[in-house]
Order: structure tokens, then C-alpha cells, then sequence
């Protein structure tokens, strides 16, 4: 038996993740138990959980494997402060003490909280988002993408998987990033690098690409191939401690947006711009990449294939037949794919497909569950009125028409999901019929006037019912169209210098208003009963009450929190928002009839939008 | 001044003024006449080695580092083992920056 552990840390989204014979035991991040957003620190507590859902002691593993070399990563550091001179001493100073003081030392850091000496291993970043990507594909070859703002020198990778082997032949090194040049934009339009990409995505829609040509011919040079270069005197990451520098501003018509101020016609069109240019990027990429590799099936993972427009667009362009994306496609899954590239390439165990035809990563489930006996006690003990609905069945009606009747639901339901989102583990839920569901969520629950609508969980087999796709997909990683017989026409403001989108998110655009984004599109999660049976349950009794086989789905969080881990940061979240109904398993809590809440802290200045 | 600021002065920029000389170590433009902006990686299958550093390697030079960081290590040396673990991770992210490291 070859059981390990593996971990990504000190840099954003520390994360833990266990596989035992190759099978993933347990993931999870380790802001969801610190209760600190994308928490880079060593993942002690992520680690913990992991082990104690694998029965095991820190002695029994076989190795600890950190996803990425922290050698290589000082090398680019040091490389690029000499390139920047004296400008870049405050970011030196600051990498010197994470690298060299933090990073080099994380046999240390795994000494002191295993307690034991466990042998630790190291694997190149982006071969650990590749590993992450492919092992857990229902594949048994693929080509390979890996796309992201940097890795030690890499930001872009290519390459081929078959069976147990990886090989990456291709890349683009630092400081030239797709990724960091998205984030760039993200940063000029207001939002925060790291976490804002999302929003700048969303907005995309409501902009015109006018800036698309300016940033093919100033900001990045394209090869017929998909490589690409960055133009460096536009960006201030070499030398300086933010993204873009005054030529970027000057090039774009003035100085970047200032964080929560009116968004302008200009962000929407950059967005749109950023957007379409990010595509084209991929898409040409992937065309070689399949030129080269003849594969028919494309795994991608690294930060920007959490970009789920593009994916979207990949899918239905057809370049590849079929496609997996990892679901913590982030730097969190690189602790899945260093354990996984470990056990297969370090201990050569051998690769085992699911006979399912599915994939093997379990729906994304992977994290922290817990017992109907320590729910509770949980309640009990604290004296929260709850109703007891031990009867899946009957809980699963009383849940659906909560939802069809306009209330909002916090659904807590089996292991906790690893990745950015929400699948039905940790969920707020709402009638996706309603134009009201959008904006009652948003200002009632998530406490922010977003621009972006809900996306939506629907039966997996209803799915070609509402929108233009096929395939599954279970970790909302794809966009697609609403289907025209659904759309409805849209009252478009003429083309002016500033409009208030508010007005345009509150529009009916479709029958299922709430999930239904600008242009037509929808960011969709499909429910597979064999993946979660409970939440599925929930969708198909909805559907026999409404005709519709889909609920609107959200992160169960407000605005800049970490997802909720546990029954208390589940009540708590429950308590500070206009929530009607919290079902906690088999418990079902009525905001009517809790206790009045008492709040220790001024939770709305803890949390910060991204 | 710092440890951290001496080592930055006295020895990264004495190197970087080499580098310069040397012509920058990486590309920071657009390039017309290459075909493809790729960078060749080696084709060999991963070996039991290519997982394992070796704790002399986390204090000194590692081989695939590029040759004005080598030159450094001697002195990277000193720098890691007095900054070692002084600096606690307070769990900040830089709003600003994809930060570098």
C-alpha cells in the first residue's frame, strides 16, 4: 500500500491532499479552516483533516511531496531582480524572506507537524497542475495544457499523457504569462489579482473587444503556433510591487479603475477585450497542441482553466473531442498532482481508470464531512430549534418547495467540495425562475451589487433541456448558451460612454432569468446522482414541482469569505444573512424560529470583495 | 541596513551589472523574425532523482540554476540560514501584485 500526502503552500491557497494506491482519499484548503481567504501558510490543518479521513497516522506515509521547487523559483526571483536592478529591492526583500526563509525550509515545516520523518520529495509546478489534470481524467491518453501566472520559470506548458507517463515538450517561461497578463487587466479594472480574474470574466459580456487589436499589437505578439511574448516596458511586475505601469495606462486612456467605484464603459470593454484575446491564445495553443500530439482528448489545469468561457468555447469549437479540466485547477490542486505525479512516476504504481467511464476525482468531494450524531450535537448543545427529516425523500420535498415558493436555502449536504466551487456540498440555492432570485441574493445574502448572475445545478440529464451543451459538466468549468427557444428579447441601453448595469442584470433575458447571464450565457454545473444523490434528489423534486430540472447554485459564503467548512461556519453565515432555511444533513433549521444572534465581531470589515 | 538589503546591494546588483553586460537573461519583447516563442523542453521520462533535493542543494547552488545565480550562492548561503523561518506567513496576499515567489 503507497499512501501520500501532498501539499502546496506559501504562495496563495495552501492545500493538503491525500491518495492512497492511487485512489484520492481527501483535499482541502486550508483557508477553509483558518477561515482566511486563499491562506497561503503550511496547511496544518488541511494536513490533519486529511489524515484522520485515511485512518492514519503521519508514520504510515510513504512520502510528503511539495508542488513545486522552491530552487528554481529563487533562481527566477534572483534572475529577474538583477533584470530590474534597483527598483525591485522592496520585492526582493519580500521574496528573500518567503523564499529563503519560509520555502527552502518546508522539510522543516513537515518534521514539525507530522512529527515524524517522513521522507519529502519536490515536483515541478506545472508538471504537478499536468498531473493533476490527467490522472484523475476519465483518459487513458490526452494531450496536455497548463496554463497559469507562473510556475518556477514556466507559465505555459504542452504536452502529451498515456497511460502512467507525462511528458511536457513545450513551454513559455517567465515573465511571459497569459495568465499574469489577464491578471494584469484584472488589476487595471479595480479588482484583486489572484481572486478578481472571475469578475473581470463576468463582466466581459457587457463590453465591446475595441481594445482587443491594441493589446494584440502593444501587449502580446502571438505566434501562428499559440507561443506568445509579452511586451515587459507595459508591465510594472518586474520591478515594482504592482501589475501595470503608467505606459499600460497611458496606452489604455488614463490611470487604472480605483477598487468598489462605478465600473466604466472603458473596464467593460477592456474586460471584453482581455477576454477575447485570452481565447484566441488558447485556442491557438490548443490547435497546435493537437497538431502536434494527434490526441483527441485535451486535460487542462493552472489557473486560467478556471477561465470557464474559454472552456466553453474550446468544447463547442471542437478542436478536441472531449475535455477535462481539474477542478482546482489553481495552485490547490497542485497538491492533488504532486501527490498523484509521485505516486505513479516516483513509486511507479500503475494508473487504474474508473470502469465507470467517469472520472476518478469523486465529484470533487473530497473534504471534510460530517455526521448526522455530530450535527446534532452541534444544535443541541447550542439550543438551535431544527426540525429532524431523517427521510431523505420526504427532506428532499420539503427543501424543494422551500425553494420554489422564493426562499433561500443553505444546503450543507456530505463532504465539503475541493476547488473554488460550489457543487452542492456547501450551497446557497435559489428558484432560477425568479427575476427576483438574482437580486435578493446578492444584496440579502452575498451583501454586493454584482453584475454577474448565479449559475446553474441542473440534472445531468436534463441539460440539453436549457442550453446548448451535451457533454456533463459536474465541476462548473464550462460555459454555454441558454437555448434560443428559452432567451427572451433584451432592451440593449445605446452604446454610451457610462451605463448602469444594475438595470441590465435585473432584466428577464430567459425563463430561467436568475442564471441566465447578458449575453445569453450560463456558467453550468451538472448533478449526477451518482456523484452527489442527495442534491440531485433535491433538483429532481424541484422539477416535479415546477417542470424545471435545475436550481440556482452559489457559493454558501458572503462576499469575500472562505465556503463554509463546518455546521458552525454554516449557522453563523446563516445568521448573518437573509437565508430562510438552513439544512444542515438531516436538520432543518427555519430562520423564523432561531434565536436572536449575537455577533462578537464587525464580520462585514473582516472580509474584503476581491 | 538589513541582511537582506546588504546581500541585495552588495552582491545581487554587482551581479546584475555582469548580467546587463552580458545581455539580459531572459527576452523582454516581441521578437518578429523567430517562428515560435517556445522553449524546447529536454524529452526524457522523469527519474526518482528529479523529485529529491538534497538539503546541501536547499543552502547552496542547484545545478539547474542559470549561471549569475550561481555565482551567488555562496553568499545565499549565509542569507537563508539567518532569515530562516524568522519570517511568519501572516496569511497576507498582495492585492496588487501576482506576487513572484
Amino acid at each position: 500500500m503507497t499512501t501520500i500526502l501532498g501539499i502546496s503552500a506559501f504562495y496563495h491557497d495552501s492545500a493538503a491532499a491525500l491518495i492512497r494506491d492511487g485512489e484520492i482519499i481527501a483535499a482541502a484548503q486550508e483557508e477553509r479552516f483558518t477561515r482566511k481567504k486563499h491562506d497561503p501558510r503550511f496547511p496544518a490543518n488541511a494536513i490533519n483533516y486529511c489524515l484522520a479521513e485515511a485512518f492514519i497516522d503521519a508514520s504510515e506515509l510513504d512520502a510528503v511531496v511539495f508542488y513545486d521547487n522552491p530552487l528554481l523559483t529563487w533562481d527566477r526571483v534572483l534572475q529577474s531582480c538583477m533584470v530590474a536592478g534597483e527598483a525591485s529591492m522592496e520585492q526582493f526583500e519580500k521574496a528573500a524572506g518567503s523564499i529563503l526563509g519560509v520555502k527552502l525550509w518546508v522539510k522543516d515545516y513537515v518534521e514539525r507537524t507530522l512529527g515524524s520523518a517522513v521522507p519529502v520529495l519536490f515536483t515541478e509546478h506545472h508538471m504537478a497542475h499536468a498531473a493533476s489534470a490527467f490522472y484523475p481524467s476519465p483518459f487513458e491518453s490526452a494531450a496536455v495544457m497548463t496554463l497559469d501566472g507562473v510556475g518556477e520559470w514556466a507559465t505555459t506548458t504542452l504536452g502529451r499523457a498515456h497511460g502512467q507517463e507525462i511528458e511536457l515538450f513545450q513551454e513559455i517561461d517567465y515573465p511571459h504569462s497569459l495568465g499574469l497578463l489577464y491578471s494584469a487587466f484584472t488589476y487595471f479594472c479595480g479588482f484583486k489579482v489572484n481572486s478578481g480574474e472571475y469578475k473581470l470574466m463576468g463582466l466581459a459580456p457587457y463590453g465591446r473587444p475595441r481594445y482587443a487589436d491594441q493589446i494584440r499589437s502593444e501587449l502580446i505578439d502571438v505566434k501562428p503556433d499559440g507561443s506568445y511574448r509579452l511586451n515587459l516596458k507595459y508591465f510594472g511586475y518586474l520591478d515594482g510591487l504592482v501589475m501595470t505601469n503608467d505606459r499600460f495606462a497611458d496606452l489604455f486612456g488614463g490611470p487604472a479603475r480605483t477598487p468598489e467605484s462605478r465600473i466604466s464603459r472603458r473596464e467593460m470593454d477592456l474586460a471584453a477585450s482581455i477576454q477575447k484575446v485570452t481565447e484566441d491564445v488558447v485556442f491557438q495553443l490548443a490547435r497546435h497542441t493537437r497538431q502536434v500530439t494527434g490526441e483527441k482528448n485535451l486535460v487542462l489545469a493552472g489557473g486560467v482553466a478556471l477561465n470557464c468561457v474559454a472552456n466553453g468555447k474550446l468544447l463547442r469549437d471542437r478542436i478536441f473531442e472531449r475535455l477535462w479540466i481539474q477542478p482546482a485547477a489553481g495552485d490547490a490542486g497542485g497538491a492533488l498532482g504532486a501527490a498523484l505525479l509521485a505516486n505513479h512516476q516516483y513509486f511507479d504504481q500503475p494508473r487504474r481508470l474508473s470502469p465507470s467511464g467517469r472520472d476518478t476525482q469523486k465529484g470533487s468531494y473530497l473534504g471534510p464531512k460530517f455526521g448526522s450524531g455530530e450535527i446534532h450535537a452541534f444544535l443541541d448543545r447550542n439550543e438551535y430549534p431544527y426540525d429532524h427529516a431523517p427521510e431523505s425523500g420526504e427532506r428532499a420535498r420539503t427543501i424543494a418547495a422551500a425553494i420554489a415558493s422564493g426562499k433561500i436555502i443553505g444546503y450543507f449536504s456530505g463532504r465539503m467540495e475541493f476547488g473554488p466551487r460550489s457543487l452542492g456540498g456547501r450551497s446557497i440555492l435559489g428558484d432560477p425562475r425568479s427575476t427576483a432570485t438574482q437580486s435578493i441574493m446578492n444584496l440579502k445574502i452575498k451583501y454586493r451589487e454584482s453584475f454577474r448572475p448565479f449559475a446553474p445545478s441542473v440534472l445531468v440529464e436534463d441539460v440539453s433541456e436549457y442550453f446548448d451543451l451535451e457533454e456533463e459538466s459536474p465541476y462548473m468549468l464550462l460555459v454555454a448558451p441558454v437555448r434560443e427557444d428559452r432567451r427572451l428579447p433584451m432592451q440593449l441601453p445605446e452604446s454610451s460612454e457610462d451605463i448602469d448595469m444594475l438595470p441590465l442584470v435585473n432584466q428577464a433575458r430567459s425563463d430561467i432569468p436568475a442564471v441566465t447571464h447578458l449575453d445569453y450565457s450560463a456558467r453550468i454545473q451538472t448533478v449526477h446522482p451518482s456523484d452527489h444523490p442527495e442534491f440531485h434528489r433535491v433538483i429532481q423534486e424541484f422539477k416535479k414541482l415546477t417542470g424545471y430540472g435545475l436550481v440556482v447554485n452559489t457559493s454558501f459564503n458572503v462576499r469575500g469569505e472562505p465556503i463554509v467548512c463546518s455546521p458552525a461556519d454554516a449557522y453563523r453565515c446563516f445568521m448573518r444573512t437573509e437565508m430562510d432555511l438552513l439544512v444542515l444533513e438531516d436538520c432543518l433549521l427555519w430562520k423564523s424560529r432561531q434565536p436572536r444572534h449575537q455577533e462578537s465581531e464587525e464580520w462585514e470589515k473582516v472580509y474584503e470583495l476581491d | 541596513m538589513s541582511s537582506t538589503e546588504q546581500f541585495f546591494r552588495q552582491h545581487l546588483m554587482e551581479a546584475a551589472r555582469q548580467v546587463k553586460r552580458d545581455g539580459h537573461p531572459f527576452p523582454m519583447g516581441f521578437e518578429p523574425k523567430l517562428a515560435s516563442y517556445f522553449v524546447e523542453r529536454p524529452r526524457r521520462p522523469l527519474q526518482r532523482s528529479d523529485f529529491e533535493i538534497s538539503d546541501e542543494a536547499l543552502t547552496g547552488a542547484c545545478p539547474e540554476w542559470t549561471p549569475g545565480a550561481a555565482q551567488l550562492a555562496p553568499h545565499l548561503t549565509a542569507l537563508a540560514q539567518e532569515l530562516r523561518l524568522v519570517e511568519e506567513q501572516d496569511g497576507e496576499v498582495s492585492p496588487f501584485l501576482y506576487i513572484m515567489f
